[in-house]
C-alpha cells in the first residue's frame, strides 16, 4: 500500500517511466535475459532489449500451435493485481508517446469511443490471423517494431540493410503515421490500437487496485481530463478499461475526490429479474 | 425488480493465483527456453524484411 500512495501521491511518472524504458533496454545477459516476459511493449527484436515482447511471443506460440501459458500467465497476473498500469508507468512506448504529445503544437480531441478497435486488433492481428497464416502479422505492421527494431537494425547492419524490401517502408509510414497522430493526439496508439492495452484492460473492473471516486467532493471540473494521458474524465466510470491508472487526475484533483483503493471484493449478479 | 448477487472476497487474488499458476505450469513445459530462442534471434516481420 506504501509504494501505491508513492506511486499517486509522490513519484514523478515520468522518472518511472525513463527507469522502466532504460530496464527494458540493458544489453547485458541478453542470452538469459530475454526468456523474460516484458510487462510493456518494447521489441525483443531490438538490439537493446532486455526481455521479450509479449504480443510477439504470443503469436510465435500461435504459428507452432502452442498454448502460451507462461505468457499468458505472466500478463494476467500483473493484470490481476494492478489492471493497466503498466501502461501508465512501465510501457516504454507509453513514455514514447507522453514525451512526443508534450511538443507544443495546437491538439485534437478524439472521443474514447473507439476504444473497442485495439480488441479487434487483439482478435484479428495477433490471434486469428497467424493462427492461418502461420506469420506474426501484427510483428509485420507494429509501429514499436519499425522504431526499436527495424531502423537500428538498417543503420548498424550492412546485411539487413541490404535486404530492406517494400514491406519496410510500410513499416516506415506506419511508424511515422503515428508519431504524428502522437504530437496531436494523447496516446493514440495506446487508446485504440494497442493489443497489450486490451489485454491488461480487460482487468481493470476486477483488480486488486481500483480507481475511486467520492461523488459528494467532485466539483466535476474537468481537470481530470485535461490531465490524463487517455483524455477520459475519471468520474464518468473510475475504472474504465481505457484507464491506465498513472494517477495523474490523483494527484491533479483540487477537491482529493480521487483516490486508490485496494479492492476487496467483487459484486457477482447471478440473477436479475423484474417482480409484477 | 429483484437483484440478487454475492461478494466474492478477494477476487483479485484469487485470479492473480490462477494466473501465476498458469504462469508456473508453463514454465514447467519449459516454455521460458521457447520464448528465449524465439526472442534471441532477429525477428525479421519486427524488422520489416520479412
Amino acid at each position: 500500500m506504501k509504494l501505491l500512495d508513492w506511486l499517486a501521491y509522490k513519484a514523478k511518472r515520468w522518472r518511472v517511466q525513463l527507469a522502466s524504458t532504460i530496464l527494458h533496454n540493458i544489453p547485458i545477459y541478453q542470452s538469459a535475459t530475454k526468456g523474460l516476459i516484458a510487462p510493456g511493449f518494447n521489441c525483443y527484436s531490438c538490439p537493446l532489449a532486455t526481455g521479450a515482447c509479449p504480443i510477439g511471443t504470443i503469436q510465435h506460440f500461435i504459428t507452432v500451435r502452442e498454448t502460451p501459458l507462461y505468457t499468458i500467465g505472466v500478463l494476467g497476473a500483473i493484470g490481476s493485481v494492478v489492471g493497466r498500469m503498466p501502461c501508465g508507468f512501465i510501457c516504454p512506448f507509453g513514455f514514447f508517446q507522453d514525451l512526443l504529445y508534450r511538443i507544443k503544437t495546437p491538439k485534437i480531441s478524439v472521443s474514447n469511443k473507439f476504444g473497442w478497435f485495439k480488441y479487434v486488433v487483439l482478435v484479428v492481428l495477433v490471434l486469428i490471423i497467424p493462427y492461418i497464416t502461420l506469420e506474426p502479422w501484427f510483428c509485420k505492421l507494429c509501429p514499436i517494431g519499425a522504431l526499436e527494431a527495424g531502423i537500428p537494425w538498417v543503420i548498424i547492419d550492412s546485411g539487413i540493410r541490404a535486404a530492406v524490401r517494400f514491406m519496410f517502408f510500410i513499416k516506415l509510414f506506419i511508424l511515422f503515421s503515428f508519431i504524428a497522430a502522437m504530437i496531436l493526439i494523447k496516446r493514440p496508439f495506446c487508446r485504440f490500437f494497442c493489443p497489450l492495452g486490451a489485454i491488461y484492460s480487460l482487468f481493470n473492473r476486477v483488480s486488486l487496485v481500483k480507481m475511486e471516486v467520492d461523488d459528494s467532493l467532485c466539483s466535476y471540473c474537468d481537470i481530470c481530463q485535461d490531465v490524463c494521458p487517455m483524455d477520459l474524465r475519471i468520474y464518468d466510470d473510475p475504472n474504465s478499461e481505457q484507464c491506465i491508472r498513472c494517477f495523474e487526475c490523483v494527484k491533479a484533483c483540487p477537491t482529493g475526490a480521487i483516490s486508490v483503493k485496494i479492492r476487496d471484493s467483487v459484486t457477482v449478479p447471478i440473477l436479475e429479474r423484474s417482480r409484477i | 425488480m429483484v437483484k440478487v448477487s454475492f461478494k466474492l472476497r478477494w477476487f483479485g487474488v484469487i485470479l492473480a493465483l490462477i494466473f501465476v499458476a498458469m504462469a508456473v505450469y508453463g514454465i514447467l513445459r519449459d516454455e521460458v527456453t521457447e520464448v528465449l530462442n524465439n526472442a534471441r534471434i532477429i525477428c525479421l516481420s519486427c524488422i520489416g524484411i520479412e
